[in-house]
């Protein structure tokens, strides 16, 4: 008896040690485009520069939560479309204090850290940009799933870029929690956020 | 002064119908950072008239070059394809709206922002060119 309770004891105690996980989180079938990873994602190091010319590696995303948005500052429609949803949500009531917005762009070959600047901060003061080397943009990326594609003349100014245009949810932990499919409404993805994090925080 | 905003304003709606039956519906063009090169307009584009339009080319003395472009989501992935043409039959319309259908207009001359009104013309089969001018929102 005594032996099979220890043994019950071992088996919960290296079940919580293998996932620290709750539940799955149930997403509602009305809350359209919400993909929750169970577990979280863990990020690799990756070190990219943020529009003020300092480094955004790993570090920048502990202790807060984040909102991530992929794209370019030559895209005419669709970044410009989620950046202002994302604004839209941060003027949303009962968000954590620990919130961050951070725009990264695929296309460092025209977006320079100026051009980055003038860009997220034209929607919100507050919001953070990054690129940097393709090798570390991939590292990023790459578990989130991002993929993006240049199409036409790059050498020109006037090619673009065909990109994954989720919006992550990343954790204080700086893993990738749940990301949210386009097209996107700040009504949807504030849901969305506020359901993730009532759930995991 | 006010008059003379009514009167502007209703200068402006009077050629947002003008031209074959071709309206331009709520039409208006992004405002977008300082520095951007790419911007947007959006609308409802319709062919009031009686016989079919046919768009083949579109520009504006504010921007070097002017598409019709659409956003496509492919799960999740966004693509944008060029339309180079558009034919709207009778009462038919497409609406260029954020996420779809857009106008996409390139490298601006001038700082696009809210007081400017910004000219598209539409260069139709026939040889003729309808004009509308846009407003500047955010």
């Amino acid at each position: 008896m005594k032996s099979k309770i220890i043994l019950l004891t071992l088996f919960a105690l290296l079940n919580f040690g293998c996932s620290g996980e709750p539940e799955p989180l149930k997403v509602p079938s009305n809350l359209r485009g919400l993909i929750v990873d169970s577990p979280a994602t863990k990020l690799p190091a990756f070190k990219l520069t943020d529009h003020n010319g300092k480094v955004f590696d790993n570090s920048r995303l502990k202790n807060n939560w984040s909102l991530v948005f992929f794209g370019y500052t030559s895209c005419p429609d669709v970044c410009p479309t989620s950046l202002t949803i994302m604004d839209k949500i941060s003027k949303q009531s009962g968000l954590p204090d620990n919130m961050q917005y951070v725009f990264i762009s695929v296309d460092p070959k025209r977006d320079t850290t100026a051009k980055l600047k003038d860009f997220v901060e034209y929607f919100n003061p507050k919001f953070i940009g990054a690129t940097g080397l393709k090798a570390e943009l991939d590292k990023f990326q790459a578990p989130l799933g991002v993929i993006y594609d240049y199409e036409g003349d790059t050498t020109s100014d006037d090619y673009e870029v065909s990109h994954f245009a989720a919006i992550y949810i990343i954790d204080p932990r700086g893993r990738e929690r749940a990301y949210v499919l386009p097209p996107h409404s700040d009504k949807q993805v504030g849901e969305a956020f506020n359901l993730v994090y009532n759930y995991y925080k | 002064m006010r008059l003379l905003i009514v009167i502007v304003l209703f200068l402006f709606s009077s050629l947002a119908v003008a031209g074959g039956g071709l309206q331009f519906i709520d039409p208006w063009v992004r405002q977008a950072p300082p520095a951007a090169k790419m911007l947007a307009a959006y609308g409802e584009l319709k062919n009031n008239g009686s016989a079919d339009v046919h768009i083949v080319a579109i520009s504006s003395e504010l921007f070097d070059n002017v598409q019709m472009h659409t956003t496509r989501f492919d799960r999740g992935m966004m693509k944008m394809s060029e339309s180079k043409e558009l034919a709207l039959k009778p009462g038919q319309s497409i609406v260029f709206a954020p996420n779809s259908h857009h106008l996409m207009l390139f490298r601006p001359a001038v700082a696009i922002k809210p007081g400017v009104m910004v000219p598209i013309r539409f260069k139709l089969t026939t040889g003729r060119v309808v004009r509308f001018v846009l407003p500047v929102k955010r």
